[in-house]
């Protein structure tokens, strides 16, 4: 995927419209945005861009009109929402139970408490919660009924980066129905691929290697599902209590303290394939590799010793 | 007539011991339509009703496995091609 941020295509198969394909990267979602699509709309890719600025008006912790900040700030109170986020607790509350809580939605006063409140992209934009607002949050009590949903006073929400792996799916499932033959979506890394490659017989998706960068650890191949990699490496910061990251081990509130730096989920979609990436950046962090082929996933993660520890059936995409 | 020394019964026998062999040995079927029925239950009922499932114990087909299908490996590349993939997956710091 080319890096740059202007719209370009080439024609890769015959002369109808089909072969086409359109690559776009721009920014969006606290990161860069790609999507390439084969055939469709000539404007497709920007339809897909407009979607995504719909998503994320919707699940920005950051941006005070979002449904997720009117969701924290409810106190107990039921909100309306638009079906996109309705998809969002929904998938936030399943990727909480698959996980066996490893995943944890409501880490965000934790998060904040560790220094993170600032949006990356623009440090203006803040996070706030109420002074109720606490952790561990009751994610088994939040309701959902249609358009309405409520979370129990004291849980907050964060979309976090399976935010960006649903809003992935979203846009692919969104470039099929517009008319693409085939489509990728990557979000700040998180991939999601469909339908007919741009050439040969695969999607083809590089895994970064933490340790080298501008290297690969790999190259896993795949027709159709998500890639997804977590990282303590990014979003790193110093506060108040010393040098933190991102990943907050629901274990103990606080950046998860384990041997793994990166961890990569090949899986159906993009949402299941983030959420399960948290379970390599808890206290086990053989959990991930072992469990990963019997929840329909596979797994390749990277300890600090720069050893590769991949689950039996990852090979199955190389 | 004895029903072991009746052909019919017998071979009748031998044909209903073939249907439970089959049966024992689709057990696995059966359990994924079981699985399926739940997992058909579950998504149609209220996310409230989410309870953590313990991903150690989870198998395919089982509720904590309810969510999602499996990514589509492709074929195999053949020997000596040199990918230049379409994307890089990194950390997203989401």
């Amino acid at each position: 995927m080319p890096p740059d941020s202007k719209t370009f295509e080439h024609r890769d198969r015959g002369s109808s419209t089909a072969g086409i394909v359109r690559h776009d990267r721009r920014p969006a979602m606290g990161g860069t945005t790609a999507i390439a699509v084969v055939g469709g709309p000539s404007d497709l890719a920007d339809l897909c861009f407009a979607r995504l600025a719909e998503i994320e008006q919707a699940w920005s912790r950051f941006l005070d009109t979002s449904d997720v900040w009117r969701l924290n700030w409810a106190q107990g109170r039921p909100v309306r929402v638009r079906p996109d986020t309705v998809r969002l607790v929904t998938e936030l509350i399943r990727a909480w139970a698959v996980t066996g809580g490893a995943f944890d939605p409501t880490t965000l006063p934790q998060l904040i408490a560790a220094g993170y409140a600032a949006s990356c992209t623009d440090p203006t934009r803040r996070t706030t919660l109420p002074d109720t607002a606490t952790w561990p949050g009751a994610v088994s009590e939040i309701d959902i009924a249609g358009l309405e949903v409520r979370l129990p006073r004291g849980t907050t929400l964060d979309p976090g980066g399976l935010g960006k792996g649903l809003a992935a799916d979203m846009l692919t499932e969104f470039a099929l129905d517009h008319g693409a033959e085939g489509v990728l979506a990557e979000i700040g890394g998180d991939l999601v691929v469909a339908g007919t490659p741009p050439d040969g017989d695969a999607w083809t998706v590089g895994i970064d290697d933490p340790f080298t960068p501008g290297t690969l650890v790999t190259v896993v191949r795949l027709t159709a599902g998500a890639v997804a990699t977590s990282s303590r490496l990014v979003r790193v910061w110093t506060g108040s209590k010393g040098r933190a990251h991102h990943l907050i081990d629901p274990a103990t509130g606080i950046s998860a303290r384990t041997s793994t730096v990166t961890a990569t989920v090949v899986a159906g979609n993009g949402a299941r394939a983030e959420a399960l990436t948290k379970l390599a950046f808890t206290g086990e962090p053989d959990r991930l590799v072992r469990r990963a082929p019997h929840l329909s996933a596979a797994a390749l993660v990277l300890t600090a010793d720069r050893q590769q520890h991949r689950s039996v059936n990852w090979n199955e995409f190389e | 007539m004895s029903p072991t020394t009746d052909r019919h019964t017998l071979r009748r026998s031998r044909a209903l011991r073939s249907k439970i062999t089959t049966a024992i040995l689709s057990g696995g079927a059966v359990l994924a339509l079981v699985a399926g029925m739940a997992t058909h239950a579950t998504d149609n009922s209220s996310a409230r009703t989410a309870t953590p499932a313990d991903p150690d114990s989870a198998a395919p087909g089982t509720s904590a496995d309810r969510w999602a299908p499996a990514a589509v490996p492709a074929p195999s590349a053949p020997r000596g091609t040199v990918t230049v993939p379409h994307a890089t997956s990194r950390g997203s710091g989401g």
